[in-house]
């Protein structure tokens, strides 16, 4: 199979069908990363459309130097930063269900629920620090990951990161 | 934020957690006020790694919307110009050109109707739009007075008649 990196070439140097198929293979990701820093599943689809949209007219410029998964993590944590500097403050977290409890036979439910909570607790947190735990935390990324897309230094991306655990932590007490 | 009686923070406590404070292991394991606040705090941070492995299933759609605005903005070798009635004739217009000033517009226009624009695309010189509205939102309404406003709006922007209709696809 035709590697996201060969993909990535071959859109570089023109091949529309290469680039609808890295689409076809990355838009999950996109829409989960957008979901989970802008907070609304009708906002994380157009931060996607704007993603792509993007991402097509950034091709000339790609010169290879990111792995494609960190290039369209960088392009897509873009667009919603930018996103959400357009909108208007979010929305409060006072209505925010209280922690559901883990196990028991609804527990697929209950975990949707506490991802949830989780979501909307993220959803307050100041932009610059929804981006790199989001990378981290849910998504996964190694440090240094996390600081290429950001291209920022890791020591930077470990203080940052500590201040938005820390603000996440007691959003959630907040909850209780 | 007060330090707990030990000297060591909540703050010390999420670094440790987060595993980043690997010199902190050994006082957090035989220190007592540190292991009361570290309860709550794994309550916390395992909801936190639950939601990291909760699945995000993609919008029915997505795809193939992301797909069509891509193919908008992109150069079309074989893309016909798109023939609109003028008076005292027909006129041909780029159609990435008409595309882009439709898809401009519709969002302009949808965001004080209560829309959300999904998708824009010109087939055979008629303009395509596809909606969603919020609950409780007059979505039919709404869709349809987006449908008149786009007419007069690209009549103003373009200069040119352009059949428009615009589908309502979901109301959230």
């Amino acid at each position: 199979m035709t590697s996201d990196q060969q993909l990535l070439a071959a859109a570089v140097r023109g091949d529309g069908a290469a680039f609808d198929e890295l689409v076809r293979r990355n838009t999950g990701r996109m829409y989960r990363v957008a979901l989970r820093v802008v907070g609304d599943p009708v906002e994380a689809e157009d931060v996607v459309q704007d993603a792509w949209i993007s991402a097509w007219r950034a091709l000339p410029r790609f010169r290879g130097e990111a792995a494609p998964a960190t290039w369209l993590y960088r392009v897509v944590t873009n667009a919603a930063l930018a996103h959400l500097r357009r909108k208007k403050p979010t929305v409060p977290l006072e209505a925010a269900p209280e922690f559901p409890a883990p196990g028991g036979p609804e527990a697929s439910v209950l975990r949707d629920e506490t991802a949830d909570v989780v979501s909307r607790a993220i959803a307050t947190l100041e932009p610059s620090q929804r981006v790199p735990l989001v990378l981290r935390e849910l998504e996964g990324l190694s440090y240094e990951e996390v600081a290429q897309v950001l291209g920022i230094p890791v020591p930077a991306l470990r203080a940052r990161l500590h201040r938005a655990r820390v603000a996440l932590m007691a959003k959630l007490a907040e909850q209780r | 934020m007060s330090p707990l009686p030990c000297g060591h923070s909540v703050d010390d406590l999420v670094a440790h957690l987060a595993g980043d404070a690997p010199e902190l292991a050994a006082h957090v394991a035989a220190c007592p006020h540190c292991a009361a606040r570290l309860a709550e705090l794994e309550r916390r941070w395992s909801a936190v790694r639950e939601t990291a492995v909760t699945p995000v299933p993609t919008p029915p759609g997505l795809v193939e919307r992301v797909l069509a605005a891509v193919r908008g903005v992109r150069p079309r070798p074989a893309g016909a110009p798109v023939e609109v009635d003028r008076e005292g004739g027909r006129t041909s217009v780029a159609e990435r050109a008409v595309l882009a000033v439709c898809r401009q517009a519709a969002v302009d226009l949808a965001g004080d109707l209560g829309l959300h624009v999904r998708a824009t695309a010109v087939e055979d010189g008629e303009l395509q739009v596809l909606v969603t509205a919020r609950y409780p939102a007059p979505a039919v309404v709404a869709a349809d007075d987006l449908r008149t406003a786009l007419d007069r709006e690209l009549r103003a922007r373009l200069g040119v008649a352009l059949v428009v209709h615009v589908h309502l696809i979901d109301v959230h």
